[in-house]
């Protein structure tokens, strides 16, 4: 450090400047370190706030998939939906609600499609041959009906009980994830709410 | 002797140097920083962490609870009332509770405010050092000495400390020799890689910097790696389990094997084989491009790109993959062909030799009767049924018959009847697909700290200052770690050149208190 | 088999050595201070004692083809053999016996204590199977030895600077950890005592789970599972609620009972006074300096080995097995909670002058969190370290 003559106001000026950075550098450190420990923390919150077997529920953004129909003639990806409702659903031939509910669905298709909210079920990872017996048995479906065959769109919105229905809105995003039984008013107001 | 007992020794810890958080007009800024620089406050997060730590292994974690009941049951049922209040106040959770992660980040908030508060005091001290030390300086520190004698004295130890490793410097006669000076950054260095250490784990909560998935693969099969974004594919090419033969192999652990009751595995590994997706097929199928091969054992990860895929676990029973059935013409005896049916791939029709063929109508992977209709429980195989109908020159519509384990419905009635012919089992392998790119930092991170921490403990400061003064020759000496060592080392020098062992004032402090 | 039979042979041998060692080492230190000539035969057999004890090492190793720290019986047993070689480096530079006499005895009843637990070699389950197990454990273990040094020279320097006529919380203290010391012994003779006796019971009962489960006693049944249907041997005096171990209380409970035992004998019949206070004569011999110093060199070398292996070594090898270097596993927050410990002796005695009397409470506390480690945190705390 060269040591040039200064008058006291010079001097008393440089000190503050240097206490100015000072005070910086400190408030820059303390706010990293703190900054750091709460991105950490809030990861930790929003884990403990999400479900802990990474099941996708109702805020989440929609996984995307890109699925096959059981005619292997045309496959259906979450894209084609985009900025229409959706409901998604999964579902099992081993499974007596879904079964229950797939009339009723079908006769609601036209009229869903009418109010702008597309249906897709999501078969999980069951063999084509089961389920194209099975769908002969019940009539067939005019909605149409993906076949999940590794399981991995199953995996990514972490399927436990069948039947289940996500209802996403227009942007993209889980409304609600909804558990058991269609009825037809749970249709409407899935219809609906898909639509908001 | 009456120096000796009014010896107080100097705080050489950061060579009498101003600490920077002590100043005048304090801001809030400089407040929370003095607090913070405080070795004390850091201390208090040390003890706090070390309670916190142990209550945390007083029931097991959330994370190692079985996950077939609920945490807010299993705490309560194992542990009673005890178990109920570890629960409620959140301590099955305890390490990654917010207050546990903010008494981690305030203790690596103090151990950079403490290090930067002292490291800058530090060495400018001690690269602006003078040559010729105070009175109160000499005699201030713990090793000393004094005679008679002048300069010539000095001038012929300064290479004898030189051939000691000492730097020498030299001023109107005074003399000040200097090792090791590096010894004194050593906690300085460990707090670093300390805070590379933490810092490098925070990172985990970057995007992209850390992926983990459990991937459970048949035997046979091929599954995209959602980690990967799905771009990579791993097919199990076969699972491999091997288990501790008390009778043979292993009779030496038969005592222990039998206590231990049941199998004991000796290895179990996965073979392999990497796919990356370069497009798709005509039929939405996705196009694979081998990579690479390999094995994945415990301990032995198979690795790939910044992935590695470990062997993680394995299911307990192995699943159903093919069986194979014989047509039989009953009224000859007389087998028609064989089929084999994959289960996970079943065809709708399996063509056979001289105009027969097999369709499969329906397939039930597990058979159940459910009000009087032939239904499947679940999509697993496990007690597979078949719905066949055999088309035959006789039969051109077919025979229809249910086949299943220990089942038949319709077969015998019928001309041609679907004989099981065997079948093909599989195990599941439980891999886990793990990236980390924060691993580097923290290797780093300990590898610095443990050099910190070494520099520290063994590479002691030495310093000896030689003075002359009105005739007389005063010595002062200076270590930070093993006395000992500081004094052999000095009085070697120094009765060589006829001057007095250096003294350790503070001990005959002591010593003279206690007399 | 040969191998085996050699090595524990060996193990038996190097115990008598290192207890005829202990008794050299009283010799030496009830003449004057200074290596006196039953000094430096103590010491001679400690190395003896120490070799053969090695030589049960390496035939282990050859008999059972792993290196024989795997289990609890292996890893206590190695445990004791790296106190003794602490023992042995320090005594190397500072050549004090008095040392010996208590360092000697601690290494002995922490080998002893191994020998509790079942003997037969096993086999290593896959998670086990790699070079890290030899590198991670012994290096810890070496590591947590030279820390025990500390512990015998803390000990040492506390009787010396305690006037036990004079009531005193470190009075107090100190005859607690002599006491838990004591019921250590006690364990190990009650052990033995039975073993003799043969008082084996069978008690069944159904778990939380509702599966059935039986617990297997060694010694005479005081506590027992609630609703227990004995299969063989005594009943129970107490039923217990389910939650705790009964079996693990009532081994608790006989060596409170046999610690109880043995030092009313030693504290009413054969010392007539402290237990603590008995060893003054001997600490006497080492001055406070001394033992100050010795407790931090044994720090200073013990804590750096003690991280490298009890937690580098073992993140290293965690990343490898199980994916994770660190998983917050009961084991692996005591080692953490050790490093912590010890960090602070350091700080407080660095930084904030803390020596002598309150530096000498530090390494003992720092061994009963490395003992806590070895013994509760195994059988009682679960998790992926209870191989045994």
């Amino acid at each position: 450090m060269k040591k040039t003559k200064q008058n006291p106001e010079e001097r008393l000026a440089a000190a503050q400047q240097k206490k100015k950075k000072r005070s910086f550098w400190r408030l820059m450190i303390m706010t990293m370190v703190l900054f750091a420990g709460a991105v950490v923390i809030m990861q930790f919150v929003d884990q403990a706030t999400r479900d802990k077997n990474g099941r996708v529920m109702a805020g989440d953004d929609a996984p995307g998939f890109a699925l096959v129909d059981l005619y292997g003639e045309k496959q259906h990806s979450m894209d084609e939906y985009k900025g229409k409702g959706l409901l998604l659903n999964f579902w099992g031939t081993f499974c007596e609600p879904c079964k229950k509910e797939m009339p009723l669905i079908n006769d609601n298709y036209k009229m869903m499609q009418d109010q702008g909210v597309n249906f897709v079920a999501v078969n999980v990872g069951e063999t084509p041959v089961r389920v194209s017996s099975f769908i002969k048995d019940i009539g067939g479906t005019d909605y149409p009906i993906l076949m999940d065959t590794n399981s991995s769109v199953e995996k990514a919105y972490g399927i436990y009980n069948l039947p289940v229905t996500f209802i996403i809105n227009k942007k993209g995003e889980v409304v609600e994830k909804y558990e058991g039984e269609i009825d037809q008013a749970k249709l409407e107001e899935m219809v609906k709410k898909a639509n908001q | 002797m009456q120096e000796q007992e009014d010896f107080k020794q100097l705080d050489m810890r950061y060579e009498e140097a101003e600490l920077r958080s002590k100043r005048k007009n304090p801001s809030w800024i400089d407040r929370a920083w003095t607090f913070f620089s405080s070795v004390k406050v850091g201390l208090w997060l040390i003890g706090l962490i070390i309670i916190a730590s142990g209550i945390g292994t007083i029931f097991p974690q959330e994370m190692y609870i079985p996950q077939a009941t609920p945490p807010e049951e299993f705490y309560q049922k194992e542990y009673g009332t005890a178990g109920d209040i570890y629960y409620t106040l959140g301590f099955h959770n305890l390490f990654e509770s917010w207050w546990y992660i903010g008494l981690i980040t305030l203790l690596l908030l103090s151990i950079i405010i403490v290090s930067i508060d002292r490291f800058f005091p530090l060495y400018r001290a001690l690269k602006k050092q003078p040559v010729i030390q105070s009175d109160r300086f000499m005699n201030g520190q713990r090793f000393g000495a004094e005679a008679t004698g002048d300069v010539k004295k000095i001038d012929a130890i300064a290479p004898l400390l030189e051939k000691k490793g000492y730097k020498i410097r030299r001023q109107d006669g005074a003399l000040l020799a200097e090792k090791q000076r590096f010894g004194r950054w050593g906690p300085y260095i460990n707090h670093i890689g300390l805070v590379l250490f933490f810092g490098g784990a925070m990172l985990r909560v970057v995007p992209g910097m850390h992926e983990d998935e459990l991937l459970w693969l048949r035997e046979g099969e091929t599954l995209p790696i959602e980690a990967t974004d799905n771009k990579y594919y791993l097919k199990n090419e076969a699972f491999n389990i091997e288990f501790y033969d008390p009778e043979k192999v292993d009779a030496k652990f038969k005592k222990s094997l039998e206590a231990a009751g049941g199998n004991v595995p000796k290895n179990y590994d996965t073979k392999m084989t990497l796919y990356k997706k370069v497009g798709e097929t005509s039929d939405f199928k996705p196009k694979l491009e081998e990579i690479k091969s390999g094995e994945t054992a415990v301990n032995r990860p198979f690795e790939f790109d910044d992935f590695q895929v470990f062997q993680e676990q394995y299911a307990a029973d192995p699943e159903f993959k093919t069986m194979s059935f014989s047509i039989v013409n009953q009224k000859t005896g007389k087998v028609v062909d064989t089929i084999k049916v994959d289960l996970r791939e079943p065809k709708e029709t399996y063509k056979l030799k001289n105009g027969y063929d097999v369709e499969l109508k329906d397939f039930l992977p597990d058979f159940v009767v459910k009000d009087g209709q032939p239904t499947t429980n679940s999509g697993r195989p496990v007690n597979p049924a078949f719905v066949f109908n055999i088309k035959s020159p006789e039969h051109p519509k077919g025979e229809r018959s249910l086949i299943g384990i220990k089942l038949n419905v319709g077969g015998d009635e019928n001309q041609y009847k679907m004989a099981f012919a065997g079948t093909e089992l599989s195990n599941i392998s439980g891999v886990r697909i793990k990236k980390d790119l924060t691993l580097p930092f923290l290797f780093a991170g300990g590898i610095i700290f443990m050099a910190g921490l070494l520099i520290g403990m063994y590479w002691p400061h030495r310093r000896l200052w030689l003075r002359e003064k009105n005739g007389r020759i005063q010595i002062a000496g200076f270590t930070n770690k093993n006395a000992l060592g500081l004094q052999k080392e000095a009085n070697l020098a120094l009765t060589e050149v006829g001057l007095p062992e250096l003294e350790d004032r503070q001990k005959l402090r002591e010593e003279g208190e206690a007399k | 088999m040969n191998m085996l039979q050699l090595s524990s042979n060996l193990l038996l041998t190097s115990f008598i050595v290192y207890l005829v060692s202990t008794g050299f080492f009283a010799v030496a230190t009830s003449g004057k201070k200074g290596p006196t000539r039953s000094g430096k035969i103590a010491y001679t057999l400690a190395i003896i004692g120490f070799l053969a004890q090695l030589g049960y090492f390496f035939t282990r190793w050859a008999g059972a083809g792993h290196v024989p720290v795997s289990n609890l019986y292996e890893y206590t047993t190695f445990f004791g053999m790296m106190m003794v070689l602490g023992f042995l480096i320090v005594y190397a530079i500072y050549k004090n016996n008095v040392l010996g006499l208590i360092a000697m005895p601690v290494a002995l009843l922490v080998i002893a204590y191994a020998a509790m637990f079942p003997d037969e070699v096993q086999p290593l389950i896959p998670a086990l199977q790699s070079v890290w197990l030899k590198i991670h454990v012994t290096t810890a273990a070496l590591g947590e030895g030279i820390l025990a040094v500390s512990f015998a020279t803390g000990l040492l320097y506390l009787v010396h600077a305690t006037d036990f006529n004079k009531e005193s919380k470190t009075r107090t203290w100190l005859e607690i950890v002599m006491f838990s010391l004591v019921c250590v012994v006690g364990y190990i003779l009650v052990g033995l005592l039975f073993k003799a006796t043969g008082s084996a019971s069978t008690i069944e009962y159904v778990a939380k789970n509702g599966a059935k489960m039986t617990h297997e006693y060694t010694m005479p049944v005081l506590t027992g599972p609630e609703n227990g249907k004995v299969l063989s041997g005594s009943g129970a005096v107490i039923e217990l609620p389910n939650f705790l171990n009964a079996n693990k209380v009532n081994t608790v409970l006989w060596s409170v009972i046999g610690g109880v035992v043995l030092y009313v004998l030693l504290r009413f019949v054969v010392l007539r006074k402290r237990v603590a206070e008995s060893l003054k004569p001997i600490a006497r011999k080492i001055d406070l300096e001394t033992a100050d110093e010795i407790s931090y060199r044994a720090i200073a070398i013990g804590l750096p080995i003690f991280i490298l292996g009890g937690l580098i070594f073992a993140m290293i090898w965690a990343q490898m097995a199980w994916s994770r270097y660190w998983g917050w596993d009961p084991k692996e927050v005591w080692a953490l909670i050790t490093m912590l410990f010890y960090v602070f002796y350091l700080h407080m005695r660095i930084q904030r002058g803390w020596i002598g009397k309150k530096s000498a409470w530090l390494c003992v506390g720092g061994f009963a969190v490395i003992m806590f480690n070895l013994v509760f945190v195994n059988l009682v705390v679960a998790g992926l370290h209870s191989y045994a």
